[in-house]
């Protein structure tokens, strides 16, 4: 038995499959208290099994996390992609990014990228992404995503909040999915540039 | 470079090994949900055990090496599990076997553990293992006497107290 991800190409970005030599990166994430939304901190054995795992979803599900690696220095800056372990309503979109690496847009384009595939590629007709309710940052990825909190959906426990994804049809052509583009845009090659630091 | 792993298959005289299947699920569940289960891990929920299923995958990827579930050849059935064992926590790679009720007292896991310990030891540069072994887990510590192992300490796996067993080499047994 053999397993081969596919490898995606953004703007800025490569997402591959998950290997060995990443797995520092991740270990830094889900023992810090970054990991508090997806079931962290982790020892270092949880950390190492939930990494084998992530690994392992791909030749059980056919679909799962990418590595995050900006396409010109490899570094890898975060997670995203699909996950569906036992006891998931649904197939989940997730994302997680590296604690120094947030705020430049990493998790929207790749984000953007994973779903993309699971819509065009294996024709998945929708998807959801669980939040915990107090993770702001990832809700407003969803609702940038153009997801929308689903207050009849079952949850995992019930304590997180399902967003769920726009469909293949709502995003087609849309405003939604220029807008998504168009922020994706910005980040990679931003339209007004600061010639400077402001002094005062 | 993209994530990539083979798991080989090897058959023995009643045994396949072969890799772990999202199949093998509902046998692994049941198998976790029992106190046998408390030597090796369990109890786990249906969570952790879809969770350990994936792991077993991924194992393979980060070190090369794994653990195989076994089919017995005679009736197609998912008999249990053998191979190489290593995650922080673990001083070295470590042979571990379970078989699942059903095909307990056959001599499955002997037969499974003879053929994962001549491939590691050929194959995966892993001779003269050691098994973790539960203090309590008569069963495991005969078929440790059995395959040629000796006893070489009493340690600890994950806040456990166990024995490590070590292996003899491949030609010394």
């Amino acid at each position: 038995m053999s397993q081969n991800i596919p490898t995606l190409e953004t703007k800025r970005l490569i997402l591959r499959g998950p290997e060995a030599e990443d797995y520092p990166d991740f270990k830094a994430t889900f023992s810090s208290y970054r990991s508090r939304f997806m079931g962290g901190p982790l020892n270092t054995y949880e950390a190492w099994m939930l990494y084998a795992a992530e690994i392992g979803h791909w030749q059980v599900r056919g679909y799962g996390m990418w590595m995050i690696h900006d396409k010109v220095t490899d570094e890898t800056y975060g997670m995203a992609g699909g996950w569906m372990p036992a006891g998931w309503p649904e197939r989940e979109i997730a994302w997680i990014i590296w604690p120094d690496k947030g705020g430049h847009g990493y998790a929207l384009e790749a984000t953007h990228a994973a779903r993309t595939y699971f819509y065009t590629q294996l024709g998945w007709d929708d998807a959801v992404s669980y939040i915990d309710p107090k993770n702001l940052d990832s809700i407003r990825l969803a609702e940038r995503l153009g997801a929308k909190k689903d207050r009849d959906a079952a949850t995992i426990d019930g304590n997180d909040a399902v967003y769920r994804h726009p469909t293949p049809a709502q995003l087609d052509g849309t405003q939604l999915a220029h807008g998504i583009d168009m922020e994706i845009s910005h980040y990679a090659d931003p339209l007004f540039k600061p010639k400077g630091w402001a002094i005062d | 470079m993209s994530t990539n792993f083979v798991i080989p298959s090897i058959e023995t005289e009643r045994l396949i090994l072969r890799a772990p299947s999202a199949e093998d699920l509902p046998a692994m569940a049941a198998f976790f949900a029992t106190e046998r289960s408390h030597y090796v891990g369990g109890p786990k929920d249906e969570f952790g055990t879809w969770q350990s299923l994936a792991a077993r995958l991924g194992h393979w990827a980060m070190n090369g090496y794994g653990l195989w579930h076994l089919t017995e050849k005679a009736t197609g059935d998912f008999a249990g599990w053998v191979g190489m064992i290593f995650a922080p926590g673990w001083h070295e790679p470590e042979m571990g076997w379970t078989l699942l009720e059903h095909a307990e007292g056959k001599g499955f896991a002997h037969e499974a553990a003879l053929a994962a310990r001549d491939h590691a030891a050929r194959h995966q540069g892993l001779d003269g293992v050691i098994s973790y072994i539960a203090h309590a887990n008569d069963r495991s510590r005969a078929l440790a006497e059995k395959l040629g192992a000796t006893f070489e300490r009493d340690d600890e796996l994950l806040g456990k107290s166990c024995q490590v067993w070590r292996h003899p080499k491949a030609g010394e047994s």
